[in-house]
């Protein structure tokens, strides 16, 4: 069963270059974005997990598309602890471009008991 | 009148019907040229074998590891409604998306391919009038958008992605279930306007038949889109949002897991 390793809820104007700045420097690629798409990118880590940059659901209620939603998904756990040890680099990149994280309602590998910066378990384990 | 009127030519009859879109502009092979599809292409689409933008044998491969796929996430075949939607399967966009031929058109429509919504630099803008020159001496131009016009016109940087969209019961009560959202989170898991599930939640939910999708986007270099829906599929909108009401249709392409003894 897959599982959430970690999800970001951050405002940022992501407008022009801002936009490539960020999903280059996570390494995403590119979606088309139509009508009602609302994911930016992705980045495939391992063989089950990855990156997903998404127009955030309350960027619909609010009528604004400066709000976007960051997570990391993978099914094994090899991958989802490959995907922890990114955990960090996320954040760091997602504020570099001036964006702000909610951190509250945020997921991090932490609640996997996965240490967010080694990938490794956290004292709970796994 | 002669005594011949009411003879009726076999090759008439057997002929295929044209292809044209909702203002009975037919499809030209002038068209089919600006959008680099060849005849086998169109053969293939007329008897299902693929979908425009790809290879029967390719097609194959997408249906059979789209279900492998669905299996990893504990979904059969019976748990899931498979469509492909889109121009990919109908040539043409839907009504709400006319040809653009005006340069304001064509500004508008550049900004909404490109998340930060810039305006094309001179050099893209002589780009689009050189492109379009091409396809306006082939007049009468279609009122809508063959497959890949936007991106042979240079206005769209992607080719026309292909939209898959997923109903199932199943999968709805599971994203129901997932903590992905929040409890404070003041927004359903549907979208208010077009019933969908939001990706962020059915890609947690998901996650192998969206790693799918994104292998696909790579291996075709044009985007693989999965929406979620509920078991009856989205409600009919016509009357809201026109063309863009996805409800199930009896002339829908469905996706089944290919027939062994076509390979």
């Amino acid at each position: 069963m897959a599982a959430t390793v970690f999800k970001l809820h951050f405002e940022a104007d992501l407008s022009g270059p801002r936009s490539g700045a960020l999903t280059s420097r996570l390494g995403l690629t590119l979606n088309r974005i139509d009508d009602w798409d609302r994911l930016v990118g992705f980045r495939l880590v391992g063989a089950s997990g990855a990156i997903r940059l998404f127009l955030s659901p309350k960027s619909q209620t609010s009528d604004r598309d400066n709000e976007f939603d960051l997570s990391g998904t993978a099914t094994d756990v090899q991958d989802q602890r490959a995907l922890a040890a990114l955990y960090n680099e996320c954040v760091s990149a997602i504020e570099s471009m001036g964006g702000r994280i909610d951190f509250h309602g945020a997921i991090d590998p932490s609640n996997l008991g996965i240490d967010g910066e080694t990938g490794r378990p956290g004292i709970e384990g796994v | 009148m002669t005594g011949f009127a009411n003879e009726i030519d076999s090759a008439v009859v057997l002929a295929p019907p044209a292809i044209a879109d909702d203002a009975g502009i037919r499809l030209s092979v002038h068209h089919l040229n600006f959008v680099a599809l060849d005849s086998q292409g169109i053969a293939d689409w007329r008897a299902r074998r693929a979908p425009l933008g790809m290879r029967p044998a390719m097609y194959r491969e997408f249906c059979s590891t789209f279900f492998a796929a669905a299996h990893k996430d504990g979904l059969g075949p019976h748990d899931i409604d498979v469509r492909l939607k889109g121009s990919a399967s109908v040539i043409y966009s839907g009504r709400h998306k006319r040809l653009p031929t005006e340069l304001n058109e064509w500004r508008t429509e550049f900004g909404k391919t490109r998340l930060g919504r810039p305006a094309p630099t001179v050099a893209e803008e002589l780009d689009i009038v050189d492109s379009f020159q091409r396809l306006y001496f082939h007049q009468p131009l279609p009122f809508r958008r063959p497959f890949d016009t936007m991106v042979c016109l240079k206005i769209d940087r992607e080719k026309s992605d292909y939209d898959i969209q997923v109903s199932s019961d199943l999968i709805e009560r599971r994203c129901m279930d997932s903590t992905i959202r929040h409890a404070f989170d003041d927004w359903s898991i549907h979208d208010p306007k077009y019933d969908f599930i939001y990706d962020l939640i059915a890609s947690s939910v998901i996650n192998e038949i969206y790693l799918w999708s994104h292998r696909w986007t790579v291996a075709l270099g044009r985007s693989v889109n999965v929406k979620v829906f509920g078991a009856t599929g989205p409600r009919n909108r016509t009357a809201q949002i026109g063309d863009l009401s996805s409800h199930f249709r009896a002339q829908d392409w469905m996706i089944r897991i290919p027939n062994p003894q076509e390979d």
